[in-house]
């Protein structure tokens, strides 16, 4: 690290090895920290000088490509923007992010979540009748708006491990998922509303939450995930009561 | 109505579960105090002059069918609230307790204003 | 890649007329060979599911006011039903309503009732602080903010006061 060492701090690592440990438990590193020192360098630490087999997912180091998430003393953060003079004197305990299936030490199964999130037709369905071609698709900053902060999610999944319905609701699509169908549902440019439908409006789907609001808490880029899923509640029941009435306008095929 | 694999009614029981809430938050706070502390505590005098005030309202068939239908919609608030905190603390009730459970919903009210109108 | 395979990369060069460039030829054991033993590759994997505990609710300060804005919704549903007991006997009479407003003054009804306004005020706390979620308000280039959609409510809840304790209180 740069800079002088201001102490050393206990960092608590769950660990697992599937081939080696019976179950996850948890290890002991004492690491060296400075002013600078976030959690995912600490990390670096421990696997550059005390225990290489340390697995983890990292990347830009500064928040945007969402791959560093863990959970820092039992709250579902990013290590490379927590930095561990505010943990000290510690101990800190770091742990995998929480109600996904651990596969190695800090390394958890995102395949449930990628395959909710295709569930979900995350991409700008064209206007069947009439393509963007050579027009292109034209958006004004109030249309923007309504889908902006949606757009902003990094997949981290801070929120699924903040939302305890993901660990209750296994069929639910999780906090990410949903506020990427909203996404595109608000987007001007997209027509693909009807056909997102059929993933949210189901038997868990988007219908297990029940606005704990951990998610929004948890999300690191303010996307407020708990505010997409109410939108896509109210919407969902408009789109319901819309075909009640009027079977044949109201429903797509 | 389109079929697909799970689809639920639960859009037009979320409707009703948010109906039911706004009705709820405007209103209960007030009827708790007014009816379980300000009127049985002679605030508003004896009940047998209270009774003479609000009767008119409340005992006229159209009156009393609307605050059964209010308090059925906010029982139904309740009772979804019940049902999904079931499922919070990691039980799977059959599908006859949620119909138990929403069944209060709808039958309260409705025995309600049948004795209403027996009386 | 085993042995004896056309590389596919200079069949595809090929057909996209890329002229190909001379490779030798190199046998490259197949993974079968190298471990005789496994004959099939075996996975490591043995993910761990974390277990579910049935007192989550309690874990932490977010999930103890969710639990408790949860059961307030339960409290709320049951004075719904003295209410209903009220109405019932308005409509029978003043001796029966006389009756209900008795039985409200006794001691465990008050304490009831106590209880009951508390978690009627969280419930409607925490829906007001809840519906800016739902209900939001584009205007141009911004949203309408949080607060109005709170105000709003809290003006509804005190119109409604107004209008019960005039109606009650009229002589």
């Amino acid at each position: 690290m740069s800079g002088e060492v201001l102490g050393t701090i206990t960092l608590r690592v769950q660990r697992y090895r599937p081939d080696v440990d019976e179950a996850p438990h948890l290890v002991d590193y004492a690491v060296p920290w400075g002013q600078d020192t976030s959690v995912l360098d600490a990390l670096t630490w421990i696997k550059d000088h005390l225990d290489p087999t340390l697995a983890f997912r990292w990347s830009c180091r500064m928040a945007i490509c969402g791959s560093c998430g863990f959970v820092l003393n039992g709250t579902p953060r990013l290590g490379c923007e927590h930095f561990v003079r505010d943990y000290a004197p510690g101990p800190l305990v770091v742990e995998p992010l929480a109600n996904l299936a651990v596969e190695r030490d800090l390394v958890v199964d995102l395949e449930p979540f990628l395959a909710s999130l295709e569930r979900v037709r995350p991409w700008l369905a064209p206007d069947p009748d009439d393509p963007p071609g050579e027009t292109g698709n034209r958006q004004t900053p109030e249309q923007l708006l309504a889908y902006h902060d949606y757009a902003m999610c990094i997949d981290c999944l801070l929120c699924y491990a903040a939302c305890p319905q993901v660990a209750l609701a296994p069929d639910f699509l999780g906090p990410a998922a949903i506020t990427a169908a909203v996404r595109y549902d608000k987007d001007s440019r997209d027509h693909g509303n009807g056909d997102r439908l059929p993933a949210l409006d189901r038997e868990d789907g988007l219908w297990a939450c029940t606005f704990v609001g951990a998610c929004s808490t948890a999300c690191p880029k303010g996307v407020d995930p708990a505010a997409a899923i109410q939108q896509a509640k109210a919407a969902t029941a408009a789109a319901w009561a819309a075909e009640f009435l009027l079977p044949r306008r109201g429903g797509r095929s | 109505m389109r079929r697909w694999e799970g689809r639920t009614n639960e859009p037009l029981f979320w409707a009703l579960f948010g109906g039911g809430g706004m009705l709820a938050v405007v209103t209960m706070p007030v009827l708790v105090v007014a009816a379980g502390l300000l009127v049985p505590f002679g605030v508003f005098g004896e009940p047998a002059e209270v009774h003479a005030r609000v009767a008119g309202f409340v005992t006229h068939p159209l009156g009393g069918l609307a605050v059964c239908v209010a308090l059925g919609l906010v029982l139904w608030h309740c009772c979804h609230r019940t049902w999904h905190a079931l499922r919070d603390l990691g039980l799977h009730p059959p599908e006859v307790v949620r119909a138990g459970i929403y069944g209060v919903a709808l039958l309260t009210p409705a025995i309600t204003y049948a004795l209403c109108l027996a009386a | 890649m085993t042995a004896g395979e056309p590389a596919p990369r200079a069949a595809a060069d090929a057909a996209a007329g890329v002229p190909a460039v001379a490779v030798p030829a190199v046998a490259v054991p197949a993974v079968a060979d190298m471990a005789p033993e496994a004959s099939a590759a075996r996975s490591a994997r043995r993910p761990h599911h974390p277990p579910v505990r049935r007192t989550w609710f309690l874990a932490t300060g977010a999930y103890r006011a969710y639990a408790l804005r949860e059961a307030s919704s339960v409290v709320v549903g049951l004075f719904v039903l003295n209410l209903v007991i009220g109405l019932v006997s308005a409509h029978r009479g003043v001796d029966a309503f006389t009756r209900w407003v008795e039985l409200q003054r006794s001691p465990a009804v008050v304490a009831l009732t106590v209880v009951a306004l508390a978690m009627a005020v969280v419930h409607a706390i925490t829906w007001f602080r809840a519906t800016p979620a739902v209900i939001r308000v584009r205007r141009g280039r911004r949203h309408l903010d949080r607060r109005w959609v709170v105000l709003a409510h809290y003006l509804l809840l005190a119109a409604f006061a107004v209008v019960v304790l005039l109606w009650l209180g009229r002589s």
